[in-house]
């Protein structure tokens, strides 16, 4: 099978007419279906659709009307993004029938930028549950394992991209959902600032730390698929009104003279990585020393502080979201979802307005340490993905995320990956810039990986 | 294939928009009696595999739960009560992490915005 082309030398090649929309779309559906009964990404194959947008695409290519840059590239939606006339059912028997009548708004975004979508991703029950084996359809597998778990919530958007079904995808995050996946199937991620994507359309799970935005191969092709699903929408309330910035443009710009700081008691004193993940990261820090970035410690509340807080939020909002059929139909949930959702049931409001009171206490926090410095780094996760079938229930709530900590705050948050672990496994580090620095977030992302080799290896299994 | 599990049927089945790339419930049947000319691909897990961890133990008593649970009006079953209260314990202590004190006057991140959009 051909070689798969990262978004940026995909739009190059088209706009050279060196390559066809088409040819590139049946390659990645013929890896779809090779890699369906393994991998799971997939809940649903628009083959038909994807063929006649790829024609459209490649018709464009030919008459040299080419929409921009996504014009021709194969994407899929995760499953709790909106599909007209499509089938969307958050991976949930409760939403098993589920047929929209219209398209999310970055869905539509996406089409208008001639994306060709093959489909509809797995996901965590409602972006929340997982791994599930208890519910329609199974939980997608790990590209560089399929005995390792992908993270979630967008575990199909994880497992598609690293195995080039797709060159892109559409995630969500609440707690982690995008970086998480990036994470551990290795790819890049990002969860953009609160408000700058669209969420209409998409199914909630909690308002007020739902983000949307892209998963793809490189920290580039993020910046392409973010460019095209920025930008105000008045049917989102939570959607900023403000000029949506060149995400590329500064990208080749390296970090001499930028500053960037390290939480480093997040993942060696709050959650401790393993040692394979803080080699990755000090050796990436390093790297960023060596090409003339400044690089020093910062301290914040502990990260468990950060957690309570999402965590609280988010079990609080999503129950309010889901109280009727948990309350008519608690067992048509899988186990995960609806056992960690029951827990917001006992938050009383008192405790709901006390985490968000301390959620700008934290936001302040973290504004005044970023004062003087451009870029935090973190961890994304704590080492490798383990076993899918280690995953205990209560993850979520036992150890404190590495990723919360930015929902709470909505500061932009990507994931990149920084090698491969002893278990052949990617390894990752988060990097976090302040409220709509997007580019700078992009820039300093991207000199790291082009600085590497990490990016010339792809799983096994498509090889 | 090692790490699927035999027990449910992979099924494709045209659905609204696409082919289905679900797995259907052999045990529970309901999806693969609704297509019934589905053609099996492969198998799958068939049972859930949630591995339970050890979660802080709660400081509230079952009974207490129960009281918890019937103000909620949550329809659990006796196994799954004590599966959550068993959880309860970690959300107890991220309540006391966000019921620290704050100045009185601290506004919550969410304030109301008049000018609604």
């Amino acid at each position: 099978m051909a070689a798969i082309p990262t978004i940026a030398d995909a739009a190059r090649q088209i706009a050279g007419k060196q390559l066809s929309p088409v040819e590139l779309t049946q390659a990645c559906l013929a890896r779809a279906k090779a890699l369906d009964s393994t991998l799971h990404a997939f809940l649903l194959l628009t083959e038909e659709r994807a063929l006649t947008e790829a024609k459209a695409a490649e018709a464009r290519m030919m008459a040299g009307t080419l929409r921009g840059k996504l014009d021709g590239i194969p994407i899929a939606h995760k499953d709790i993004y909106n599909t007209a006339g499509i089938r969307t059912t958050a991976h949930s028997k409760l939403l098993e029938h589920n047929v929209p009548t219209e398209d999310a708004r970055v869905v539509q975004l996406w089409s208008e930028a001639g994306t060709v979508m093959l489909g509809k991703l797995a996901t965590h029950e409602f972006a929340m549950g997982g791994p599930s084996f208890d519910l329609p359809w199974p939980p997608a597998r790990n590209p560089w394992n399929p005995e390792h778990f992908t993270a979630g919530s967008s575990s199909g958007t994880g497992a598609a991209v690293a195995s080039g079904q797709v060159l892109g995808g559409t995630g969500s995050d609440t707690g982690g959902s995008i970086r998480g996946p990036a994470a551990l199937c290795g790819l890049a991620g990002i969860k953009p600032t609160y408000g700058l994507c669209s969420r209409a359309g998409v199914l909630p799970l909690s308002y007020t730390l739902d983000h949307t935005g892209p998963l793809a191969w490189t920290v580039e092709d993020c910046a392409l698929l973010l460019q095209a699903m920025a930008g105000h929408d008045p049917n989102d309330p939570a959607s900023a009104n403000r000029p949506t910035p060149d995400f590329t443009a500064n990208l080749n710009n390296g970090v001499k003279g930028l500053r960037i700081g390290v939480a480093r008691h997040f993942f060696e004193a709050d959650n401790r990585v393993s040692d394979t993940t803080l080699k990755g990261i000090n050796d990436a820090l390093a790297q960023y020393r060596a090409m003339g970035a400044e690089v020093r410690d910062v301290t914040l509340s502990p990260m468990a502080d950060y957690h309570a807080c999402g965590f609280l939020i988010l079990v609080a909002e999503a129950y309010a979201l889901h109280e009727p059929w948990l309350k008519s139909r608690f067992n048509d949930y899988g186990e995960s979802f609806r056992d960690r959702i029951a827990l917001g049931g006992f938050i009383r409001a008192a405790d709901y307005v006390a985490a968000i009171r301390k959620r700008r206490a934290l936001c302040l926090e973290l504004k005044a340490a970023m004062a003087d410095i451009d870029v935090l780094v973190s961890a994304s996760a704590v080492g490798e993905a383990p076993l899918i079938t280690e995953v205990p229930k209560w993850a979520t709530l036992e150890k404190p995320s590495f990723t919360m900590p930015f929902n709470v705050t909505g500061s932009p948050a990507i994931s990149i990956c920084t090698g491969y672990g002893a278990g052949g496994l990617p390894l990752s580090i988060q990097l976090i810039a302040k409220p709509f620095a997007e580019p700078l977030l992009f820039q300093v992302a991207h000199t790291y990986e082009t600085a590497t080799d990490w990016r010339s290896r792809r799983p096994a299994l498509v090889n | 294939m090692s790490g699927i599990h035999p027990g449910r049927v992979k099924t494709r089945a045209a659905v609204a928009g696409g082919i289905d790339c679900g797995i259907a419930n052999a045990i529970q049947g309901w999806y693969a009696t609704r297509h019934a000319t589905a053609v099996p691909v492969h198998t799958a897990s068939t049972k859930p595999n949630i591995k339970r961890g050890t979660p802080m133990p709660p400081k509230i008593s079952p009974a207490e739960f129960d009281v918890l649970v019937a103000q909620a009006g949550l329809p659990l079953s006796a196994a799954q009560k004590h599966e959550i209260h068993q959880a309860y314990g970690l959300l107890e202590d991220m309540l006391a992490r966000v019921n620290t004190p704050m100045p009185r006057e601290a506004e919550p991140a969410l304030i109301f915005v008049p000018e609604v959009h």
